[in-house]
């Protein structure tokens, strides 16, 4: 197994790259950090470690996955413009779509330098299935449970596949994409809890509650109490998948399987909170 | 005279890429085909993948190979007009309603990125990694411009050398690239293809001023939105910055802000228009044809060549 110190410093210093990379005077100063999630991070650095020989082009293609990624994510952010908004408001929208085209154009760029042609292929694929499920999402398009909630694994888990897909390491997309798929459920479930309202609750409803009216505000406490029922059975399921992959995978690291029990915690305390309140 | 009949040669080509484009964005979201459709039947000049070919013209031409590289070009242009219409907060774009208004930001966003990775996919049929540098390092380039576009907006002490800068990026820096990429694909001699590349730069460089002048003096028909949106967008322009040597001219233009009176900034306009800007422009734009035309001298004869000196020309009287 993989020492946690080793798999700590090479996640710092990927870390550290990325940061560098993403740093532009005018945008940090004007629009949200972006933000870096640590788990994709640490399942994309562990899944290279183990598959590609090359120190330099594992590190790349951390790099250039995470910077995609967080375009993409990027972009999340840019909202509907509202009546009488601010300046402030509009120019940050206008840097958020700007920030999200530059770190994109980074991905191509590292990619184009290290003359990989294959990998920019794929990854540019990768993109267009999650904005073609994102879309599918927002337009709550679904006709089936299991297509919307394949839709929402796939926006989570596309690119880092077709990472994958390049070392032909099936069990690592099983595992990670069942971790990233989890980690979207939870926190579905938590603005859902918080708000009444989530993009996969809202598509859900439309699914799962086909009598109701869409437009309604407020569902009941049992109706919301099913559509979560149906999202904890989802998580149950992939929290399955996950551990008999990770049974199957050579190379798990202590920090993985460190990660892997705190999102198993999280999802043990949120069904306590569900039994609790009823 | 139409810019088309400069090339009437290329008709054929041209009608394959405006196929392929239409095949090119057929995704399985009905959506994102029905919203990718809505911008490309919009129409549009379709000068990079001209670029494309004739550049290519100088090379082994195969417009099997060459296609690719022209419609990715183009859709990497679409793209860009998708998200610049978000960060614009426009309605209309060549008349028509635009992503934004007809959906949303969000639907607007997702299919710009659709189409933008596309574009990118496409290219990856050129497997020679420098058409990935040189396309990489202009997409770059072209969102620093317009990073750099926002952070210079209602800035009126910014200096010729900002907006040539600018707009280097924000136009030149594609159809250079476009001239290039297509003579790259078609196998021809680094030296020459540099050259297009020059010559591409100084065309979008006169296209851009030139643009910018009708910004003033075109009419609302041709145009397709009222004349003087970008200075009402506070995009300080090359006849601005001209008018704005006047002292009186000068403080009036310091007025501009967002969403002003329109007669009030009619009268801005008006003093722009009558300043003699807007000849001093023209005459910077016909500074970089001129170069435009003489880099073109040093390349080897073909119809290409007189094609690309035509259309150079042809962008300099341009009315719209």
């Amino acid at each position: 197994m993989i020492h946690l110190l080793d798999i700590q410093n090479k996640l710092d210093g990927t870390r550290e790259l990325l940061l560098e990379k993403l740093s532009h005077p005018y945008l940090m100063e004007h629009v949200e950090s972006p933000f870096i999630d640590d788990d994709r991070l640490l399942l994309l650095t562990s899944l290279l470690e183990q598959q590609e020989g090359n120190q330099e082009r594992a590190t790349s293609y951390t790099l250039t996955t995470m910077l995609l990624q967080i375009a993409l994510d990027t972009h999340e952010h840019v909202h509907n413009s509202l009546p009488g908004e601010g300046d402030e408001s509009h120019k940050q929208r206008q840097l958020t779509v700007l920030a999200g085209i530059y770190y994109s154009g980074l991905y191509y760029k590292l990619l184009a330098d290290l003359e990989d042609v294959d990998m920019i292929k794929r990854l540019a694929t990768g993109v267009k299935e999650v904005n073609e499920h994102k879309i599918s999402l927002y337009q709550k398009d679904s006709g089936a449970i299991d297509q919307l909630m394949e839709s929402l694994k796939l926006i989570e888990s596309s690119l880092l596949g077709k990472v994958a897909d390049h070392y032909q390491a099936a069990e690592w997309y099983e595992f990670a994409s069942n971790w990233l798929f989890v980690k979207r459920l939870l926190s579905e479930e938590t603005l859902f809890m918080n708000t009444g309202h989530s993009l996969l609750f809202n598509a859900l409803k439309k699914i799962a509650l086909p009598k109701m009216d869409q437009k309604a505000a407020e569902l009941s406490s049992e109706q919301q109490k099913y559509l979560l029922s149906i999202c904890t059975r989802y998580i149950e399921f992939s929290m399955t998948k996950i551990k008999t992959a990770s049974k199957k995978l050579s190379g798990m690291n202590s920090l993985l399987m460190e990660r892997l029990d705190l999102i198993t915690g999280q999802y043990q305390s949120m069904s306590k909170k569900f039994a609790e309140e009823g | 005279m139409k810019m088309k009949l400069l090339y009437t040669y290329l008709n054929s080509d041209l009608t394959l890429i405006e196929k392929e484009l239409e095949e090119s964005i057929q995704a399985d979201s009905h959506l994102l085909r029905q919203a990718s459709l809505h911008l490309l039947k919009a129409g549009g000049k379709r000068i990079r993948p001209v670029f494309v070919l004739l550049g290519a013209k100088f090379g082994d031409y195969d417009i099997n190979v060459i296609k690719d590289v022209a419609v990715s070009l183009e859709l990497i242009h679409m793209a860009s007009l998708v998200h610049d219409d978000v960060i614009d907060d426009a309605e209309l774009r060549r008349g028509q309603a635009t992503i934004k208004a007809k959906w949303d930001n969000r639907i607007a966003m997702y299919t710009g990125d659709y189409i933008f990775a596309r574009a990118l996919e496409l290219m990856t049929e050129i497997r020679n990694p420098a058409a990935h540098q040189i396309l990489s390092d202009t997409i770059v380039e072209l969102s620093v411009g317009e990073i750099e576009q926002i952070k210079d907006k209602y800035n009126f002490d910014q200096n010729l050398r900002n907006y040539l800068l600018r707009i280097k990026r924000k136009t030149a820096l594609l159809i250079a690239a476009s001239c290039q990429l297509g003579a790259v694909a078609a196998g021809v001699p680094e030296e020459d293809h540099r050259k297009l590349y020059k010559f591409g730069y100084y065309v979008g460089m006169s296209f851009q001023i030139t643009d910018d002048v009708l910004d003033f003096t075109g009419t609302e028909k041709e145009l397709g939105k009222p004349a003087g949106g970008d200075l009402l967008q506070g995009n300080i322009t090359l006849p601005v910055l001209y008018a704005m040597q006047d002292e009186y001219i000068n403080k009036r233009v310091r007025t501009v802000r967002e969403g002003m009176e329109r007669a009030e900034l009619n009268e801005i306009l008006k003093l722009v228009q009558e300043s003699g800007a807007i000849e001093k422009s023209l005459e910077i734009s016909d500074r970089y044809l001129d170069k435009a035309l003489a880099i073109l001298e040093e390349l080897p004869p073909n119809k290409a060549k007189k094609s690309l000196r035509d259309i150079a020309k042809f962008i300099g009287k341009r009315k719209y």
